[in-house]
């Protein structure tokens, strides 16, 4: 039951965005302080969302790995950038970008590839109308797991200092005396993602599935679809965080398993 | 020699230490806020970074984990810390009633959380998780600062007790106390931290 789908035109978009003016100033009269902010970041959206139309009309029209290649780089390095943006604490020497990078690429990258060859087979597997989408699902997700759970240990690392040390003290490893932090970080990332599996189909539909539907495909169809990410973001974003969370973990001590706090950096803003 | 230390400097201390304590020891510390001589225990269990060398029966410290240096040269903090949610949790062996009755606390302590503990409670209580390791070198960092003067007794006569029963054992009590420093090492086994300092040993 392909149908044509309803095109939205840019005057349609600039009456929507009279209403984000008004909903402003409607804050503003309540009292928010970062109404700055709200435009600003509805801006970005138009301007970022409109930046990838472009973009991506041009890299699936020029149908070449390379583009694709690129195109994932850039988003995997934005999605680093942002976990590393969401710290209260911030390792030293860059490598809270590079925890963020490596628990990305390992997790929602091989998800990618093992789902482009394995389940969906497209012609070329790269094909961009699918990898592109798909790694964005997957980073998107992954990013925000990984930033609350990266944030959760390491503000709690500072906080419960003296609980770490006195494990140390008694001759506990150095993961031995990281175990109660570790869970908590874990529990933190991964019950919003809980949530969400949850509520999905009941209380929310989620945005892919309305997508496609709104696009004309088969419900039965969008669902599977959905279906499919939906696990596929359960599994990344699990492992993501569990790899963030060891790695930053292990970043806390030295070679003698002295805790070095130290090595963290409180952000201003 | 039990432990050995020479020329150890760690952050926080004015100038390096050597040191020697045979076994059997309880040598009490003491001197002025603020002039290292927490950071100068914590330097011997390892659990700061230091320069110089620190051996027990001869090995250097470097020629073990971390984890087993510390059990065997075991640092006591001032502020006890607990991380479950019971007191029993904590310990590797559970405490006997009669272990627990000589330093004046009773069983039902056990099952408590350690939130509901008095400080002094806890203080006894932290020394027991870490004496059931066996540690052969005791960093008692001001131990007793909490107690009442009856407790005090019991902590220091568990303390001696305990260094007698095996051979090479020895302790390292920083106190404020000067009627404990009478009581139980003065004159010969107490120092202050800037006679080290000034290595008049």
């Amino acid at each position: 039951m392909q149908t044509q789908m309803i095109l939205i035109s840019y005057w349609d978009l600039a009456i929507l965005s009279v209403l984000v003016f008004l909903t402003g100033f409607l804050l503003w009269l309540n009292g928010f302080t970062h109404v700055k902010q709200y435009f600003w970041a509805n801006v970005r959206t138009v301007v970022q969302l409109s930046f990838m139309g472009v973009w991506l009309s041009w890299v699936f029209y020029a149908d070449n790995p390379i583009w694709v290649a690129l195109v994932g780089a850039i988003m995997l390095l934005a999605a680093g950038y942002e976990i590393s943006k969401r710290q209260q604490y911030r390792f030293k020497k860059l490598s809270s970008i590079l925890i963020g990078l490596w628990s990305l690429s390992v997790t929602a990258l091989v998800l990618l590839i093992l789902v482009l060859t394995v389940v969906i087979q497209p012609e070329p597997w790269y094909q961009p109308q699918y990898a592109i989408p798909l790694l964005g699902m997957l980073l998107g997700n992954s990013m925000t797991a990984i930033g609350v759970g990266l944030d959760n240990l390491t503000r709690n690392s500072k906080q419960l200092r003296s609980k770490i040390e006195a494990q140390l003290a008694l001759g506990y490893t150095a993961k031995e005396s990281m175990k109660f932090i570790k869970q908590q970080a874990l529990h933190a990332s991964m019950i919003p993602v809980i949530n969400m599996l949850v509520a999905a189909g009941i209380i929310s539909l989620p945005g892919m599935m309305t997508g496609q539907i709104l696009a004309g495909a088969d419900p039965m169809e969008a669902v599977k679809y959905q279906i499919m990410i939906m696990l596929l973001i359960a599994t990344s974003t699990a492992t993501g965080t569990i790899i963030a969370i060891n790695l930053a973990a292990r970043k806390l001590f030295d070679e003698r398993q002295r805790l070095d706090l130290e090595s963290l950096q409180k952000v201003k803003k | 020699m039990l432990l050995k230390i020479e020329n150890l400097k760690a952050k926080g201390m004015q100038n390096p230490i050597s040191w020697q304590l045979k076994a059997g020891e309880l040598w009490l510390l003491y001197g002025p806020s603020g002039t290292g001589k927490s950071q100068l225990l914590k330097a011997l269990a390892d659990l700061i970074d230091s320069e110089g060398e620190i051996t027990l029966l001869d090995r250097p410290v470097e020629s073990m984990p971390a984890p087993v240096w510390r059990r065997k040269v075991m640092y006591f903090s001032a502020e006890t810390a607990w991380w479950l949610e019971t007191v029993a949790e904590h310990f590797v062996r559970v405490p006997t009633t009669d272990q627990l009755s000589k330093i004046g606390l009773k069983t039902m302590i056990l099952e408590q959380h350690p939130d509901q503990l008095s400080s002094g409670e806890k203080q006894r209580l932290a020394l027991l998780r870490g004496l059931a390791f066996n540690p052969s070198v005791l960093l008692l960092d001001e131990t007793s600062a909490n107690l009442d003067p009856e407790s005090t007794l019991l902590v220091e006569k568990l303390l001696q007790e305990y260094l007698q029963a095996e051979e090479n054992r020895a302790a390292i009590w920083i106190s404020h106390d000067a009627q404990q420093r009478e009581r139980l090492a003065c004159p010969t086994f107490c120092c202050s931290i800037e006679d080290l300092y000034q290595d008049k040993f």
